[in-house]
């Protein structure tokens, strides 16, 4: 894991061009200052406070996710397929990635129920954990904000994503906490 | 007859993920023996020995290349017994995904029938001759749907039996030979040539064609004698490429882990076994979704090159199946276009994918991540590695020109013409011809400009956070004759900037005014000087205008269009340097100004 600052892009000019010297000047320092100043943060007192926002984040994704597909397998019966997996994603465009998001997905296709009562029944178990759930557009769209669901179902199956939102850091503790291995939920 | 709610059928005992999984392990282990036995078979005995002891050896190996091949034999014809198998599973599972939802349906008449009949049956002398009619056609639907239900279990019964008599079939030694001596077995080598040969000729529809003339064992022959070269062949189906690319990965995980255990890894070898693990773990992030048309899994590899671009690896994964989505984006990033950042660019995909999703109703979307290209690295000079230096110096002195940009757009137009090709070749089952978008971030969107002037076959060509649209592109036109170029420039994103008439780009600005191009609206990000670059770095943020707009691209939809650049009175580079500067010291002035009264006046004189 690299903790070097990072160089940013600025093409510089080219062979037989008016040098913009102090131009290109203000670019680097300008967006050095950006690269290492992390998330508008102050530093690693703000990275280590994020920290533990996205760990609180994690664990309030997992709970809300055992509650929920254990809500569904109670009444409806079936298995979650796999058994859900639970990774750490990165946000911002790159190269300079602004925070961290945690990802948990489960298979729901294996549940003994169709698409109108395996929403009905999710719905209930997100509305009973306190969170809003309208219709999406093919399943239901639920929020608890900053987390966010979707249920997206078709013709292959049922899928069930669950979203912490980005946690803002600094460049270096975003890549650290995307390089944690994914995580089987064993739902 | 009594008329009754209909049993869901049993669950299965396995999962096409599973099977997919254990018939990827099969063939990466497969490839590692048919490499070890190419390697013996070409290399055999040294050639300057002589005598007894020297036909020994040539007889021990021998029969070491005959048991290698043996074993080689064998875990082909397992592993396609396991992707068959797989298939099979993929088709019992969408088949119960729509039997659940049909037997719901009946149930619930069934249970709203039973209820009208109760309360007829209260009623002394009511007619019931609607209910006799309607309890006949319940009767016949759920008769229907039970045989259904039996078939679906007798079937899946069905393939757990074939599968274990088919692994049952290669199970021995004496087996494995025989199926290594088989007359009618593959040659592999030949069809590797023969791909190869076409492969060389840069035709991918030619590509698409022989791949379709080639049978299930013919192509798991070959994919196993060569994963690469079948995985990075434009023109190969998307899931084809997916199971030849991950036998690659999962062979150099296994292989190049060994060889680090063993302390003999070189330089190159570490870089790959990087590059390889990284690529896995972004794998593992998805092992559990679904393409939710389809019931395939979610990601596909479609480039695997952990060797490639001097180490930096290259690589592309979907999310969706580009062959079947209605609609395709390709991002091709900027700086740092290289294996390991692949985990960031398919979060950005990712993103893209559930905001079109939600766009789009029922028509299907895919999204990849496209980094093969000897894109500038945006890696600083690690002072301790002076291979480092020198490697990094001289990239980052490449993002003064466009070299790699021009030579990574051709890369990309037939990246995009092989995703054409197979497309094409999937037909009207493949849901037809997709509605293609190719995006371009940062030194990204240069490449994709010279892609569209290699005459890349996209149907929008979307331009973010652009340095310049290419030297010699002087407008949309030159890019697509339809003029299709859709821009996002956030105001206070300085490498938006650079391009003409800023001077010191990568060509036009394609958000000037003059310049045609569709510009959509995007927010303009922090006028603080400390968050320019994060202002270059978050089109694709979660919420954001330029994140639904891209997706509204990617959709055919309209996208919220703004109006291009002009030059007088527009914002430039300095002043946007030098405004943002003067507001974060305004800030900090702010912030802490009785730090600063306190400095200037300890003694508390001044009122």
């Amino acid at each position: 894991m690299s903790h070097r600052p990072l160089v940013p892009l600025v093409p510089l000019p080219r062979p037989g061009r008016r040098l913009h010297g102090t131009l290109v000047a203000l670019v680097v320092l300008g967006l050095v200052v950006g690269c290492t100043a992390g998330g508008g943060g102050d530093g690693d007192e703000s990275d280590a406070s994020a920290v533990e926002e996205y760990d609180a984040r994690v664990a309030e994704v997992d709970e809300v996710v055992r509650a929920v597909v254990g809500a569904a397998l109670e009444e409806l019966g079936g298995s979650a397929r796999g058994g859900g997996t639970g990774a750490h994603q990165l946000c911002g465009d790159g190269p300079r990635y602004t925070g961290a998001e945690y990802r948990a997905s489960v298979d729901l296709s294996s549940l003994r129920a169709g698409g109108a009562r395996t929403v009905e029944v999710l719905t209930g178990a997100f509305e009973a954990e306190g969170w809003t759930v309208e219709p999406g557009p093919t399943g239901l769209e639920a929020d608890k904000d900053p987390l966010g669901a979707d249920l997206s179902s078709g013709a292959g199956g049922r899928q069930l994503v669950v979203r912490s939102g980005c946690v803002d850091t600094s460049h270096d503790t975003a890549v650290e906490i995307a390089d944690r291995p994914a995580v089987d939920l064993g739902l | 007859m009594t008329l009754g709610p209909v049993a869901y059928p049993a669950e299965l005992t396995s999962t096409s993920q599973r099977a997919t999984t254990l018939a990827t392990n099969l063939r990466a282990v497969a490839e590692n023996v048919s490499d070890a036995h190419t390697r013996l078979q070409d290399g055999g005995r040294p050639a300057d020995w002589e005598g007894e002891a020297s036909e020994a050896a040539d007889h021990a190996m021998t029969v070491v290349v005959a048991d290698l091949d043996a074993g080689v034999a064998a875990l082909e014809q397992g592993s396609l017994a396991m992707d068959t198998y797989a298939a099979a599973l993929v088709s019992l599972e969408q088949r119960f995904v729509a039997l659940v939802d049909e037997i719901d349906a009946v149930n619930a008449q069934v249970a709203a029938h039973q209820s009208d009949r109760r309360t007829a049956n209260a009623v002394p002398d009511a007619d019931t001759t609607l209910l006799d009619q309607q309890q006949g056609q319940l009767q016949s639907a759920t008769a229907d749907l039970r045989a259904r239900v039996a078939q679906w279990e007798a079937d899946a019964r069905s393939a757990h039996e074939e599968v274990v008599a088919a692994l049952q079939r290669v199970d021995t030694v004496a087996e494995g030979d025989d199926a290594a001596r088989a007359p009618d077995r593959t040659d592999a080598a030949g069809l590797a040539d023969d791909l190869q040969a076409l492969v060389d000729s840069g035709d991918p529809t030619a590509i698409a064609g022989f791949w379709a003339g080639l049978d299930p064992a013919e192509r798991q022959a070959l994919t196993i004698h060569s994963p690469q070269l079948v995985g990075n062949a434009d023109g190969v189906p998307v899931a084809d490429r997916d199971v030849a690319n991950r036998t690659s990965l999962y062979s150099d995980v296994d292989y190049l882990g060994q060889r680090e255990a063993d302390d003999q890894l070189s330089r190159n070898e570490a870089d790959q076994l990087a590059n390889a693990r990284s690529t896995r773990d972004v794998l593992d992030d998805y092992r559990d979704d679904i393409d939710v048309t389809t019931g395939d899994h979610l990601s596909n590899l479609l480039v695997y090159k952990p060797g490639e671009h001097g180490g930096n690896g290259g690589v592309a994964l979907s999310l969706g199946d580009p062959d079947l989505a209605d609609d395709v984006a390709a991002l091709v990033p900027g700086v740092t276009s290289e294996q390991s950042s692949l985990a960031g660019n398919v979060s950005s995909m990712d993103r893209l994918l559930t905001e079109a999703d939600a766009q789009n109703g029922d028509r299907s979307v895919a999204t990849i991540a496209w980094l093969d290209y000897n894109a500038p690295s945006g890696e600083p000079w690690n002072p301790d590695d002076l291979l480092d230096v020198v490697q990094d110096s001289g990239d980052l002195l490449m993002t003064t020109n466009e070299l790699f940009a021009n030579a990574g757009g051709d890369r990309f137009a037939d990246f995009v013409a092989g995703l054409r090709a197979s497309d094409e070749q999937a037909g009207e089952d493949g849901g037809g011809r997709a509605h293609l978008t190719a995006i371009g971030h940062s030194y990204g969107s240069t490449t994709a400009s010279y892609a569209a002037t290699a005459g890349m076959d996209v149907d929008d060509l979307v331009l973010i956070g652009s340095p310049g649209a290419g030297e010699g592109n002087d407008e949309a036109t030159d890019l697509l004759a339809s003029g299709n170029v859709w821009v996002g420039a956030a105001e206070h994103d300085p490498i938006t900037h650079l391009g003409n008439p800023g001077r010191i780009g990568l060509g036009h600005d394609p958000a000037q005014d003059y310049f045609d191009a569709h510009r959509f609206e995007v927010d303009p990000g922090s006028y603080r000087v400390e968050d320019l670059f994060a202002n270059h770095s978050s089109y694709f943020d979660e919420g954001s205008d330029s994140l639904a707009n891209i997706a509204a691209v990617t959709t055919g939809n309209d996208p919220t269009l703004v109006d291009g650049r002009t030059a007088p009175g527009a914002l430039t580079l300095p002043a946007l340097i030098a405004g943002s500067s003067a507001a974060s010291a305004g800030e900090q002035l702010v912030e802490h100004g009785d730090d600063l009264l306190r400095l200037l006046d300890p003694r508390g004189i001044l009122p």
